[in-house]
C-alpha cells in the first residue's frame, strides 16, 4: 500500500516534471503544429459536451413531450422579469467564459504560428496561375514540381508574393496556411520535424488548374540540405552563414566594388 | 543626357549647399534627381517583406557598436547616404527631416516612441567621425535629433551584403567626385522587414506619415484608431511610387446610406399616407 | 395568367417567389450533382475544370442569392407578414411586384449566363484580380445578377419595414409580433444597410474588367485585400439574413405544434434577433483570416466571432425551451423542425473551431469550413423553407399534402444530407481543399467522397419526392381544414384558406393580452 503510493507519487511527480520539461522544449522549438492537434483536442472536447447537452435535452424534450389528447395544450413556465433575466444572463456568461477561454488559448496558440523564430531559414515563394516558385536566396530556385526542399529540424519562413490572382499556400501536414496575393507580402512559418514528403497546395481559387497547383515538401537531413543548397564550388570562399535571413542575396553588384571613398 | 543633367542639377544644389549657411537645414530644397530611375530603381518585387540581417554590425556617430537587431521594435525609415557629400545627402537628409517634423506636427506618429530615422553610408572611409560632422551640421531641432542615427557600416562586407540583398546600386564617379546613388526611402517594420520602398522626390508628408502607418500596422492600438481610418482612406500606388485616395472605400462607404435614405423615404411616405387616410375618415 | 403577372396581391408575389427560387434550387442542386458526381474519384471523370468551376459558381451563386435568401426574405415574408400582423396588403403593393419581377429578371439573367459561350467562373465570390483581370468569363452576368437581386432586396427590406412599423392591425404591438416577423425585420435591417456595399463592390470589380479602371489593381493604388473585405462586409451579415428568418420559421412551427408559447419571449427578440443583428456586423474578417490582415484584426475579429455564440445560443435556448412541457404534434413541418435541431448544432459547433483564428489557418477553405456552413446555412435554411411550404400548405392552398409521403421524404433527405457532409467533415480536417475538380494528390479521401456523392444522389431522389408531393397535393390534395394545426395566430383564425384579397375582411383588433403563440388560454 504504502510502496504504492510512493511508486504512484514518484509517476505523478515524474509525469509532472515531464510536462514542465516538454513545456520547455516546446517554448525553444515552440512547434506550432503539435500546438494546432492538441487545442484541436480540446475544443472537440468542449464543443462536444455542448453538443451532448443540447442534443440530449432537445430529444428528451422531444419524446417526452408527445401529445397525448387533441384538446391539450403546452404548459411552458412563465417567468417574472427576474427569471428572463437570469435565463438570459446566466447562459449568456456561461458562453462567454467559454467563448474567453477558447479565445485565450486561440491567441496563444496565433502567437505561436505568426511569431516567426529567430534563425529561421527564409524561402521567397511566388505564386502564379498555375504555379509556384521557391527562391531560397543564393540564386537558387526550385519549382512546384521539383518542390519546396528544407533542412530538417529548422524552422521555415515563407515570404510570399503573387503575380496575378490571389492564391493560398497550405501544407496540411503542419496545419498551416496563409494567402498569396499581388501588392502585398505575406508569410508563414513552420517546423519540419521529420524527413519525408507532405503535400503542399493552392486553396485559394484561381481558374482552371486550380486543384492542379501542388506539390511536395521535401524535408531532408540538414546536411543533405546544406550540400544541396550551397554545392561545393572551387572558387567561392566565403559560403554566407547559416541562419542568415536575407542577406545571401545576389553577389553584390559589380558596382558596389567600384572605386569608393574621396 | 540624363546624367549630364543630373549633374547639372547635383552641381546646383552643391552650390546651395555651399551658399546656406550650415544650420539653415529647414530652407533645403530636396533636389530632384533627373538621373534616370531605372537604373538606380530598387526592385520592390524582390525585396518587400525582406528581413534585414540582424547581425549586421553598425557603428553611430558616438563611435557606439551596434548590430540591426538593436534596431528593431520601432518603425525605422532608413536612408542610405554619404557623409562627405557636399549637396545632395545634406539636401536628402534635410529634406527627409522636414517631412519628419511635418508628419510629428500631425500628431498620430510619435517620433522616437514609434519611429525612428536611420542613415547609414554606403562609402566604405566614412568614420563616426564624418559621421558626427554630417549631423553637425545639419543641426536638427532636438526632436528630430534625438530620434535619428547616423551610423557606417562597421565591416565592409556587411555593407556590400545589404546593398546588394537590397539591390542598392551606387557608384563613384572619379570624374564628377562624387557617388551617383538612388535618393530612396526604406521604411521597415518593427521586426526588421522592409515594408516600402519610395522615391524621395515624390515623397510629401502624407506619403511620410502613411508609410510609416502601413509599416507599424501591426502595431496599432485601440486607441490608434483615427490613425487607422486615416490609412484606410488611402492606398499605395506602386507605380507612382505615392499614395492616393482609396476611391473603392469612399465609394462604398458613402454607399451605406443608400438604404437607410430609401427607408427613410419610405417611411415618410406611407406616413403621410396613413395621416391623409385618418384625416379623411 | 394575366391576373399572375400583373398582380399586386402580396400573396401571389410570394408564391411567384417561390416558384423562382425553387426553380434556382433545382437547377442549383443539379449543379451539385454534378459536382458530386465529378469527384467520387481522383482524376477528371465526365466534367473538365472549365465547366466544374462555372457549376461550383452556379451552385454557390444561386443557392445564396436565388434560393435562399428570395426564399426566406421573399417567400415567406411576402405571404406571411401581411398576414400576421394583420395588415390588406404591403405598405408599396406595387414595389412588391416590381421586386418579384426584378428578381425573375435576375434568375433569368443567371440562366442565360450558363447559356453564353463564357459563363462567369468566379465563385460567389468574385474574388479580384481573378474575376477583373484573368477569368475569361463573364462576370458582368455575375455583377448584373447581383444588381437585381440586390435592388430587389433593398425594395423589399423598405417595404417590409414600412409595412411592420406602419401597418400592424389596431393594438397589435410590438410584443405581439410573430416570431417570425421579428426574425424578418433583423434580416431587412441587415439587407438595408449592407447591401448597397456589396453592390458597390461588385460595381468596381464590373468597372476593372470592363472600362480599364484600377480600383483593385495595386500597381495603380487599388487594393485587392480591400474586395475581399467588402465583400464579406455584407456577405457575412448575409448568412443572419438567411439564418435569422430560418430560425423563425421553426420557432413558429415549434410554438405551433407544441402549443407552447415561445420560451423566453422578449430575451429571445432582444438578446437573440437583434444581438444576432448588432454582432453580426462585426465578424467579417474571420473570412480572411488567412488572408495576411494585421494581426490584431485577426484577433479582434475572433472574439467578436466566439461572442456571437451568445445571442445564437439564446435564440437556440428558446426553440429548445419552447419544447418544455409542450404537447408536440409531429407534422411534417415538425419532423423538419426537429431534424433542424440536428443541423444547428452541428452546424453551430463546428463554427466554434472556425472561429478561432489559430485553428482556422488550418480549416480554411478545406472541407471542413464546406460542411460547416452547409449544415448551419445550407441545409438548416433548406429545411426552414421546407418546413415553412409544409406548415402553410393548408393555408396557401386549401388543401392538404401527403403525411407519409412528406415524412419518408424528409427522413431520405436527412439521411442524404448527413451521408453527404460527415466524410467531408472528417477529410476536411485532414487537409482536403474546397473548389477542386480534381484531388489526385489526395488518393485516400476517394473512399470518402464516393460514400458523399452516394447521399447527394438519395437528396435528389428526396427532392423529386418532396416536390411531387408538393404539386399533387395542390392539385388533388383533399380539402384542408380551417386551421388544421390548432394555432392562434392571426392568420390562420382572422382568414381563409387560401386568404382572398385584401386578406381580411374585416382588420382584427387586437386585445392587449392576446399573442400569437399564447395558447394555454385557448
Amino acid at each position: 500500500m504504502n510502496k504504492r503510493s510512493i511508486l504512484l507519487g514518484t509517476v505523478a511527480a515524474a509525469s509532472l516534471f515531464a510536462i514542465g520539461a516538454g513545456d520547455a522544449g516546446a517554448g525553444a522549438l515552440n512547434d506550432h503544429t503539435e500546438h494546432w492537434k492538441e487545442l484541436w483536442g480540446h475544443v472537440l472536447l468542449d464543443i462536444g459536451g455542448i453538443g451532448v447537452v443540447f442534443g440530449l435535452v432537445a430529444s428528451y424534450f422531444l419524446v417526452s413531450y408527445r401529445r397525448t389528447r387533441d384538446d391539450e395544450v403546452g404548459k411552458g413556465p412563465k417567468f417574472s422579469f427576474a427569471q428572463s433575466m437570469a435565463w438570459a444572463l446566466i447562459p449568456a456568461f456561461v458562453f462567454m467564459a467559454d467563448d474567453f477561454y477558447l479565445a485565450a488559448s486561440g491567441w496563444k496558440l496565433w502567437n505561436d504560428q505568426r511569431i516567426v523564430p529567430e534563425g529561421a531559414m527564409e524561402v521567397k515563394l511566388t505564386g502564379r496561375m498555375w504555379s509556384w516558385d521557391f527562391d531560397y536566396g543564393n540564386g537558387k530556385v526550385t519549382t512546384n514540381e521539383e518542390g519546396l526542399i528544407v533542412p530538417q529540424g529548422k524552422p521555415v519562413v515563407m515570404r510570399m508574393k503573387s503575380e496575378d490572382a490571389v492564391h493560398s499556400f497550405f501544407i496540411p501536414e503542419y496545419r498551416i496556411k496563409e494567402d498569396l496575393m499581388p501588392g502585398r507580402v505575406t508569410y508563414l512559418w513552420f517546423l519540419p520535424k521529420d524527413t519525408g514528403e507532405y503535400v503542399f497546395t493552392c486553396t485559394e481559387f484561381c481558374g482552371t488548374n486550380h486543384s492542379n497547383m501542388w506539390g511536395k515538401v521535401k524535408v531532408i537531413p540538414a546536411a543533405e540540405f546544406d550540400a544541396w543548397l550551397n554545392p561545393p564550388a572551387p572558387e567561392v570562399a566565403a559560403a554566407p552563414a547559416e541562419g542568415e535571413a536575407m542577406a545571401e542575396g545576389a553577389a553584390p553588384a559589380a558596382e558596389a566594388a567600384a572605386p569608393a571613398g574621396h | 543626357m540624363r546624367i549630364r543633367v543630373a549633374v547639372a542639377a547635383m552641381a546646383l544644389a552643391l552650390a546651395a549647399g555651399v551658399m546656406f549657411p550650415a544650420g539653415a537645414w529647414a530652407k533645403y530644397k530636396p533636389v530632384d534627381s533627373d538621373i534616370d530611375p531605372d537604373v538606380f530603381k530598387l526592385d520592390e518585387d524582390k525585396i518587400l517583406g525582406m528581413k534585414l540581417a540582424d547581425e549586421v554590425a553598425l557603428v553611430d556617430d558616438t563611435g557606439r557598436a551596434f548590430t540591426l537587431a538593436d534596431t528593431r521594435g520601432v518603425s525605422t525609415v532608413l536612408a542610405l547616404s554619404y557623409y562627405t557629400c557636399d549637396g545632395a545627402c545634406p539636401a536628402f537628409n534635410a529634406g527627409l527631416g522636414r517631412l519628419l517634423l511635418q508628419v510629428a506636427e500631425r500628431g498620430r506618429v510619435k517620433l522616437g516612441g514609434e519611429a525612428r530615422v536611420m542613415t547609414v553610408s554606403f562609402d566604405k572611409s566614412d568614420t563616426a567621425q564624418t559621421a558626427k560632422a554630417f549631423r553637425a551640421a545639419l543641426n536638427f531641432p532636438s526632436l528630430l535629433n534625438d530620434s535619428w542615427t547616423f551610423a557606417v557600416f562597421a565591416r565592409p562586407e556587411d555593407l556590400e551584403r545589404l546593398t546588394g540583398a537590397l539591390g542598392y546600386k551606387f557608384f563613384w564617379s572619379a570624374q564628377d567626385q562624387m557617388f551617383f546613388h538612388p535618393n530612396v526611402f526604406i521604411f521597415l517594420t518593427p521586426e526588421g522587414r522592409v515594408s516600402r520602398v519610395m522615391h524621395s522626390a515624390k515623397v510629401d508628408a502624407t506619403d511620410m506619415e502613411l508609410a510609416i502607418v502601413d509599416s507599424r500596422f501591426n502595431r496599432l492600438k485601440p486607441s490608434d484608431i483615427g490613425t487607422m481610418a486615416m490609412s484606410l482612406c488611402y492606398s499605395y500606388n506602386y507605380k507612382e511610387g505615392k499614395y492616393g485616395l482609396n476611391y473603392p472605400m469612399i465609394f462604398a462607404f458613402s454607399s451605406l446610406f443608400v438604404g437607410i435614405g430609401a427607408f427613410t423615404l419610405g417611411a415618410l411616405v406611407i406616413r403621410n399616407k396613413k395621416k391623409a387616410k385618418e384625416r379623411e375618415l | 395568367m394575366k391576373e399572375w403577372i400583373f398582380t399586386t396581391d402580396h400573396k401571389r408575389i410570394g408564391i411567384l417567389y417561390l416558384v423562382g427560387s425553387i426553380a434556382a434550387f433545382a437547377v442549383a442542386g443539379l449543379m451539385a450533382l454534378g459536382i458530386r458526381v465529378e469527384l467520387m474519384a481522383p482524376g477528371t471523370q465526365f466534367i473538365e475544370p472549365d465547366i466544374y468551376n462555372v457549376m461550383l459558381y452556379f451552385h454557390g451563386a444561386a443557392m445564396i442569392l436565388a434560393f435562399l435568401i428570395p426564399g426566406l426574405t421573399g417567400f415567406l415574408a411576402n405571404y406571411l407578414i401581411p398576414l400576421m400582423i394583420g395588415a390588406h396588403d404591403v405598405a408599396f403593393p406595387r414595389i412588391n411586384a416590381f421586386s418579384v419581377w426584378l428578381f425573375w429578371f435576375a434568375i433569368v439573367l443567371a440562366l442565360l449566363s450558363l447559356a453564353i459561350p463564357n459563363p462567369p467562373d468566379i465563385m460567389w465570390t468574385g474574388y479580384v484580380p481573378y474575376s477583373s483581370q484573368y477569368s475569361s468569363g463573364n462576370s458582368s452576368f455575375y455583377v448584373f445578377t447581383v444588381h437585381m437581386l440586390g435592388f430587389s432586396s433593398i425594395l423589399g427590406a423598405v417595404n417590409f419595414l414600412c409595412t411592420v412599423i406602419f401597418m400592424r392591425a389596431p393594438g397589435l404591438g410590438w410584443m405581439q409580433l410573430n416570431f417570425f416577423v421579428w426574425t424578418i425585420l433583423g434580416a431587412f435591417v441587415i439587407q438595408l444597410i449592407f447591401i448597397p456595399v456589396l453592390a458597390a463592390a461588385v460595381t468596381l470589380l464590373l468597372f476593372d474588367k470592363y472600362f480599364g479602371t484600377a480600383f483593385f489593381v495595386p500597381d495603380k493604388g487599388g487594393d485587392v485585400l480591400l474586395y475581399q473585405n467588402l465583400f464579406w462586409f455584407y456577405s457575412h451579415p448575409a448568412v443572419y439574413v438567411i439564418l435569422l428568418p430560418a430560425i423563425g420559421v421553426f420557432m413558429d412551427v415549434i410554438s405551433t405544434m407544441a402549443r407552447n408559447q415561445v420560451f423566453n419571449y422578449k430575451v429571445a427578440v432582444f438578446g437573440g434577433v437583434w444581438g444576432v443583428v448588432l454582432l453580426g456586423s462585426d465578424v467579417w474578417v474571420h473570412h480572411l483570416y488567412t488572408s495576411g490582415m494585421a494581426d490584431w484584426i485577426r484577433i479582434g475579429m475572433m472574439v467578436t466571432t466566439l461572442l456571437i455564440s451568445i445571442p445564437v445560443g439564446l435564440l437556440i435556448i428558446s426553440l429548445v425551451g419552447t419544447l418544455y412541457r409542450g404537447s408536440i404534434q409531429f407534422s411534417t413541418a415538425m419532423w423538419y423542425t426537429a431534424a433542424s435541431f440536428w443541423l444547428i448544432l452541428i452546424g453551430g459547433l463546428t463554427g466554434i473551431p472556425l472561429a478561432m483564428t489559430s485553428l482556422t489557418l488550418h480549416l480554411a477553405e478545406t472541407y471542413f469550413v464546406m460542411a460547416h456552413f452547409h449544415f448551419i446555412m445550407g441545409i438548416t435554411a433548406t429545411f426552414a423553407v421546407f418546413a415553412g411550404v409544409y406548415h402553410w400548405f393548408p393555408k396557401m392552398t386549401g388543401k392538404m399534402y401527403n403525411e407519409s409521403l412528406g415524412k419518408l421524404a424528409m427522413t431520405l433527405n436527412f439521411i442524404g444530407v448527413n451521408l453527404i457532409f460527415w466524410p467531408l467533415f472528417v477529410i476536411g480536417v485532414e487537409g482536403m481543399p474546397r473548389r477542386y475538380q480534381d484531388y489526385q494528390m489526395f488518393p485516400q479521401f476517394e473512399v470518402s467522397q464516393w460514400w458523399s456523392t452516394i447521399g447527394a444522389v438519395i437528396v435528389a431522389l428526396s427532392t423529386i419526392l418532396m416536390i411531387w408531393n408538393w404539386i399533387s397535393g395542390a392539385i388533388w390534395g383533399p380539402k384542408a381544414p380551417a386551421n388544421p394545426w390548432g394555432s392562434v395566430s392571426l392568420e390562420w383564425t382572422h382568414t381563409q384558406s387560401p386568404p382572398g384579397p385584401g386578406n381580411f375582411k374585416e382588420i382584427p383588433k387586437i386585445s392587449p393580452d392576446w399573442h400569437p403563440h399564447e395558447y394555454s388560454k385557448a
